[in-house]
């Protein structure tokens, strides 16, 4: 490596250094993370509620249901009010254009005194948030719940500015907050770093799956592929450029739908534990075979041209028929089935499940578990308890009195029920809605819509199928490695753009083994001393 | 020799041929502007399953719908947005001006005490970015933040502009001045009463980038403001354009009432342009000259 440092790079470096310092000013000394890896994790017993009536009963390790119609009946799921006046602050993402001003919104008003405190919520959108997250750590200005972002060195900003919540929630502690224990402790271990429970989980779906296909042009070909053979076969049978349709789409961030294969060949998610020692997933043959695969699926012209650009434009690629396949996720059909109708009725967009690459059965990424954690700021037991029963409230299930209150409001005064049961906002209350108290907090997932119960039916559909197969998990999940945490997206995006440029043949495929020689070189071996020092202490095996 | 009696070549009358090949070109030039345009308007004008079935992108609505308009009208938080902006634009504009047209008059002057250093520390500026995080210290410090003053203070003088002042100012003839302190006017009175009117062009240009830079601004909003009440009309429409499906199943039902993505970006589009296309017309003028007048003169 030339010795050369560049004007740029070294300011670049010292913006770097100042950027680190400023953040981790008053994290104490010493604080390395390393406090983090030692001791037992001891996660939150999950408690089902029991107390809904889903049409879709709770399926797959994120117990996700479904409802057809607005629960008739609602419960509650919490007791008492659960803060004692105040202020309690948020900081919080967006994906969904703001509500009104707290002053003008009545639903979120009417939250405020069930909640019994006003709620600060200060809400960011989505894409901007980092910048949001990183200056408000530095600013030392921390409000009570923080959506958290993994940054460098985020194990020492936990350790030094947010409280641990194992000893109020682990084990049967949680119990005390029914909506929290209501949480599948798969989801809970997301939220956790090292030994000890940090976040508030998301919950997901558990999987995205390796895409979603046109059933019926499938049909059309020979049904549902058995292997990677017919799978190529049927995606040429299908490219048919002057009837504006290809085989498969990809888009700016999946390099050519590379998860998709992944699967196929049965690569490992992330890294491959094997008695106590880790294997990078692009060490593997099969990672290897995967990009083989696409780099021969790219050659045979089954890939629509546009399968580089942004994922909004691809979705509707894949909706209007353009591409047979699309490495979009299960809960991406949500769009496709509810504008079906309206682009082509025969159309039957459905998730896909992994297809073996010799034929025999593949298994499932466990990729999607939760969306994010939200930490709470240190303070005292009771402060944080308080708090606790809060996010208790915030998580409340659909078919609860709690939920219909965060989202819709009162009754007669926010909304009203229609017909067939649905609360309808009224005109002067559209936009106090959606508050986004679920970046808090979220519970298991709940599929609701009911102006096109397709969407459940499928959306579930999809989820049920793929939770019924092996879930290949990350092993390195919930446990910290330093390296990673500075470098390891940098590191993950060369990854991306070298199998992009292999896939699409800008590269030969020898330019893939100089890739994992330099990964290594450039702290991927590191990373992979740290996670397995991590996993030791511990005490994972798998 | 004979005196010149032809006209020169761009005087002639041109042929029918040359008419018809600048007619062609620049309608070719015309429609690859405006098609993009077009497109963005009737794809903000379409409903959910037309530009699904498109592709995303629609050229003619079958069935033209103001649905993606009245989405981001509804309920008041645009339109509130859009006063903030205006205010903020305004305001600030009439700040940074002032701000703006004071330093680069002193630092003009060639006799002012230590205006070198000065204008070296402003320059510093246009090289070196301070970074996020430094400037959002300093806000902090200075209690402006989730206050619109943190939209304007630390953006209040643009080196760029200064410097295109300044070198104009300096520009104006010294005799003028000369004659105006021997008649007894002092440094304010020829600032306002000869300087400034010679520098129309000039200042409507610098008044039209500081404008346009407080209607496009977002990013101080994003990382000062915590009360979205007080948001300007561009970070409001970036929650517009960002926004995805929610995953959360409580929100599902909000999301399918929400009209197409794409409509809604196409919508913003038009919104977020239409006021600067209203103002730049009238200002083309000044621009067009005030920009040749900074090229031209160091």
């Amino acid at each position: 490596m030339s010795p050369h440092v560049s004007r740029r790079g070294l300011l670049a470096g010292a913006g770097a250094a100042v950027l680190g310092g400023t953040l981790l000013s008053g994290c104490g000394s010493g604080s390395s993370g390393a406090a983090l890896a030692s001791g037992t994790l001891k996660l939150p017993t999950y408690t089902p509620l029991g107390k809904g009536d889903p049409d879709l009963p709770p399926v797959g390790l994120c117990r996700t249901e479904g409802y057809y119609r607005y629960p008739k009946d609602q419960f509650r799921s919490v007791s008492g009010t659960p803060a004692s006046g105040g202020t309690i602050s948020a900081l919080v993402a967006i994906t969904a254009p703001p509500p009104k001003p707290r002053a003008q919104n009545a639903i979120w008003q009417a939250s405020e005194k069930a909640i019994g405190a006003r709620m600060d919520l200060t809400m960011i959108t989505q894409s901007d948030y980092k910048q949001r997250f990183t200056t408000t750590i530095a600013g030392d200005d921390i409000p009570d719940f923080v959506l958290f972002q993994k940054i460098a060195n985020y194990a020492q900003l936990l350790q030094a500015k947010f409280a641990d919540l194992s000893e109020f929630l682990g084990g049967d502690a949680v119990r005390e907050y029914p909506n929290l224990a209501n949480i599948p402790t798969v989801c809970w271990q997301q939220a956790a770093v090292g030994s000890k429970l940090y976040g508030l989980p998301l919950c997901r779906n558990g999987m995205q799956g390796p895409g979603l296909y046109h059933k019926e042009m499938f049909d059309e070909v020979g049904g549902y592929p058995k292997d990677a053979d017919e799978f190529f076969a049927y995606l040429k049978e299908l490219t048919r450029p002057s009837k504006n349709r290809w085989g498969i789409i990809g888009h700016s961030e999946s390099a050519y739908s590379l998860k998709t294969a992944l699967m196929m060949f049965r690569a490992p998610l992330n890294w491959r534990l094997t008695n106590g020692k880790l294997v990078k997933d692009i060490e593997t043959d099969e990672h290897r075979e995967a990009v083989a695969y696409l780099r021969k699926l790219f050659r045979a012209g089954v890939f629509h041209p546009d399968s580089n650009a942004p994922n909004n434009r691809t979705k509707n690629l894949f909706n209007n028929g353009s591409a047979a396949v699309s490495c979009d996720t299960v809960t991406g059909l949500l769009g496709a089935v509810s504008n079906q109708a309206k682009v082509n009725p025969t159309f039957q967009p459905r998730a896909m499940t992994p297809i073996g690459h010799d034929g025999k059965p593949a298994g499932v990424y466990q990729d999607f578990v939760i969306n994010s954690f939200a930490v709470l700021r240190r303070g005292s037991d009771k402060r944080i308890a308080e708090l606790l029963r809060v996010a208790d409230y915030l998580a409340a299930p659909l078919g609860s009195v709690e939920n219909q209150l965060l989202n819709y409001g009162e009754q007669g005064r926010t909304f009203t029920f229609d017909d067939r049961g649905i609360p309808q906002l009224t005109p002067d209350h559209v936009s106090d809605s959606p508050i986004p108290w679920g970046f808090i907090v979220n519970g298991p997932m709940q599929l609701f819509d009911a102006e096109n119960s397709d969407t459940v039916k499928w959306r579930y559909d999809g989820v049920k199928r793929l939770s019924t197969l092996d879930a290949v998990a990350d092993p390195t999940v919930g446990q910290y490695s330093n390296t990673d945490a500075t470098k390891g997206a940098a590191m993950t995006q060369t990854i991306m753009d070298t199998c992009t440029s292999i896939i699409a043949g800008r590269k030969p495929m020898s330019a893939y083994d100089e890739m994992v020689k330099q990964w290594r070189a450039g702290g991927g071996d590191t990373i992979r001393g740290e996670y397995e020092k991590s996993i030791e202490k511990s005490g994972v095996q798998r | 020799m004979t005196a010149p009696t032809a006209r020169p070549s761009w005087m002639e009358r041109p042929s029918l041929a040359g008419t018809i090949v600048k007619a062609v070109a620049i309608a070719v030039i015309l429609a690859l502007v405006l098609y993009p345009f077009l497109t963005v308007l009737a794809t903000s004008l379409s409903d959910q399953g037309e530009i699904s079935k498109s592709g995303g992108l629609v050229l003619w609505p079958s069935h033209p719908t103001l649905a993606a308009y009245r989405t981001i009208f509804a309920g008041g938080v645009v339109t509130r947005a859009l006063f903030v902006s205006i205010g903020v634009t305004v305001f600030g504009t009439a700040a940074s001006m002032l701000a703006t047209i004071a330093m680069a008059y002193g630092l003009s002057r060639r006799d002012m005490i230590g205006g070198r250093p000065i204008l070296l520390v402003a320059l510093f500026t246009m090289l070196f970015n301070a970074g996020i995080i430094p400037n959002f210290l300093v806000v902090k410090q200075l209690g402006l933040l989730n206050s619109y003053a943190s939209l304007v203070v630390p953006v209040l003088v643009s080196a760029f502009n200064l410097v295109v002042l300044r070198n104009f100012f300096m520009n104006i003839p010294q005799e003028l001045i000369d004659s105006a302190r021997i008649d007894g006017a002092g440094e304010l009175s020829i600032l306002i009463r000869l300087v400034l009117p010679l520098s129309k062009a000039v200042l409507a240009v610098v008044a039209l980038f500081y404008a346009v830079e407080y209607w496009n601004s977002f990013f101080h909003a994003l990382l000062y403001l915590s009360d979205t009440g007080k948001w300007p009309l561009s970070l409001v429409l970036r929650a517009y354009v960002l926004q995805s499906q929610p995953t959360a199943g409580s929100t599902d039902a909000m999301a399918n009432q929400l009209p197409p993505q794409e409509g809604i970006q196409m919508a913003v589009v038009i919104i977020a342009i239409v006021p600067i296309l209203l103002v730049y017309p009238f200002l083309q003028r000044y621009f067009t000259k005030g920009v040749l007048t900074g090229a031209v003169k160091g």
